[in-house]
């Protein structure tokens, strides 16, 4: 009876490892067991990922001693550090920041041209568009088919226009664009509240325009907590969150995710607006450290001591990570230390 | 320089604490050289997280636009301890502890704090020593941060007249003594004007 009783636990353990096993699609491989009270020292190392499986190059020390591993090979005790070889490492490909940062995006002069009264006009695809006392800010689609501009008045009122036809009125100032890797979708973060009208300044008296700068601050002061409207494509108004809660990559597009979006509000996940990890207190949300997947349906968030995977799956956080492309599908590869001692690295489909 | 001018609150916030806003500046002038110039190259998240997961033995690295090292935040914050007014800090050896305190290093705002700290523990240590002149006192002031400030007094004088300070990832041929560059930097630009 208590055999059967054994027998049918160990049935159950087994088959709910089994679950678990078949839940979790990540790969771990050893790469190093350090010894007792061995600490890898991270400047003189190489923690490529790449390059690591097959030549893993670490310095290591261990009471006031150092040592090497070369190809996996212990090599030391070594004194003094002029006593241990530097080590030439492989290319990096370690990713510090998931956030995806637009490059190479044509100068806008390309589009802009003075009037004569010293407005600009947009000329696009032979179309000439305004004039606009100012041109704050341009983005071009990246096959150049479409733009999307932000113009400012005399009184600094600001305006959203676009290539489809788009000229709207926008209530506050604009504070930045975001644009995703392929150049398809893009947001557009305005802060709300008075502008400073530039124009009527120009005829005011020193005093008067000290009186009409503190008036202003006051007003601003008056509102309470400034709020930022979030726009999409076409000028579409996601919603309006307190400015404080948005910084120079929050909302953003990541690296991985294609046109999805994502953004952090109350240390809450929101993709493409929708909430898909509420605040529960065991995670510091850092825009950096968040991956979506390119249909934007998956995550992983790591903070410094563990990495999240919204499938429910936990790992201990990456030391170093690479992110590869096979296809469709997104791989994140990355190296952990786990238990003082083990050096692994860990690989898994996003 | 830029940085200190377009950081205009930082004056501002030394000020209302009562400490002269040019002298602290001044101290951390040459971290923020270095700052400029490492920046870009800087991979912090795997040293972060090395420091998060396994405290001390981690820890020898620099964060921000200070340079602080986490050990130097973490004994900053056990001597803010016995203020009666002083912030009370997670001091337990525990991830969740140092993940706070990597959070804090983080924000400048934050650093800014632990300057404060850092001046506040300097002034009381040294309440009784008569300084030849306000240099003298920046210079001393400047090698214990730069050094440790939990060194001797004697340590922090030799160390003083030393050059080990550079600006880049790794120690190069170009070596600087920290003093030297806080006092001329004090000297162009804060020294207060008569």
């Amino acid at each position: 009876m208590k055999h059967r009783k054994l027998y049918f636990s160990f049935f159950i353990i087994t088959i709910a490892a089994g679950i678990a096993y078949a839940q979790d699609n990540a790969s771990r491989k050893l790469l190093v067991k350090l010894q007792p009270e061995e600490y890898i020292v991270t400047n003189e190392s190489c923690l490529n990922i790449s390059t690591l499986s097959n030549d893993l190059n670490l310095v290591t020390y261990q009471k006031d001693q150092l040592y090497i591993y070369e190809s996996g090979v212990r090599k030391g005790p070594f004194k003094k550090p002029e006593e241990v070889k530097r080590i030439t490492c492989g290319e990096d490909k370690n990713i510090e920041c998931s956030v995806y940062r637009q490059k190479d995006q044509e100068p806008p002069q390309e589009y802009l041209s003075p009037t004569d009264d010293g407005k600009f006009v947009i000329n696009f695809k032979g179309t000439t568009y305004g004039p606009y006392f100012l041109v704050t800010g341009f983005y071009a689609s990246p096959d150049k088919t479409s733009f999307t501009a932000i113009t400012a008045d005399e009184h600094m009122s600001f305006s959203l226009i676009t290539s489809e036809g788009i000229n709207q009125k926008l209530n506050g100032t604009y504070e930045r664009f975001v644009v995703s890797p392929s150049g398809k979708q893009y947001l557009l973060l305005i802060k709300e509240g008075a502008t400073m009208d530039m124009a009527a300044m120009q005829n005011m008296t020193e005093a008067d325009m000290m009186k009409y700068v503190q008036e202003l601050v006051q007003q601003q002061q008056n509102a309470g907590e400034p709020q930022t409207q979030l726009l999409g494509n076409g000028g579409k108004l996601i919603g309006k969150f307190p400015s404080s809660q948005f910084s120079d990559i929050n909302p953003a597009f990541c690296q991985t995710g294609g046109d999805n979006w994502y953004m952090i509000i109350d240390n809450s996940l929101y993709v493409n607006g929708n909430l898909v990890r509420k605040d529960d207190g065991s995670l510091n949300l850092l825009a950096c450290k968040i991956w979506i997947s390119s249909d934007g349906k998956k995550y992983a968030i790591t903070d410094y001591n563990k990495f999240v995977f919204s499938d429910g799956n936990s790992y201990p956080a990456p030391i170093r990570l690479e992110v590869e492309k096979a296809g469709t599908k997104t791989i994140l590869k990355w190296l952990a230390l786990e238990n003082t001692t083990d050096l692994v690295c860990y690989s898994k489909e996003l | 320089m830029q940085f200190i001018t377009d950081n205009a609150w930082m004056k501002d916030t030394l000020k209302k604490k009562g400490i002269e806003a040019d002298f602290a500046l001044a101290i951390v002038f040459p971290e923020l050289i270095r700052y400029s110039e490492i920046q870009d190259k800087m991979e912090m998240s795997g040293l972060l997280t090395l420091y998060v997961q396994y405290g001390e033995k981690y820890a020898n690295f620099s964060v921000g636009r200070f340079q602080m090292k986490p050990t130097f935040a973490e004994q900053l914050e056990k001597d803010a301890q016995v203020w009666p007014a002083g912030k009370r800090y997670n001091l337990t050896n525990t991830p969740e502890a140092r993940i706070e305190r990597v959070n804090r290093l983080d924000k400048i705002d934050s650093q800014l704090n632990y300057l404060i700290i850092f001046l506040n523990v300097m002034d009381s240590k040294y309440q009784d020593i008569s300084w030849n002149n306000k240099e003298d006192k920046l210079k001393f002031y400047a090698t214990a941060y730069n050094s440790g400030y939990k060194l001797n007094d004697e340590s922090i004088r030799k160390l003083s007249e030393r050059k080990m300070f550079y600006t880049g990832m790794i120690k190069g041929d170009s070596l600087y003594n920290y003093a030297d560059i806080v006092l001329s930097y004090y000297r162009k630009s804060f020294q207060p004007k008569n």
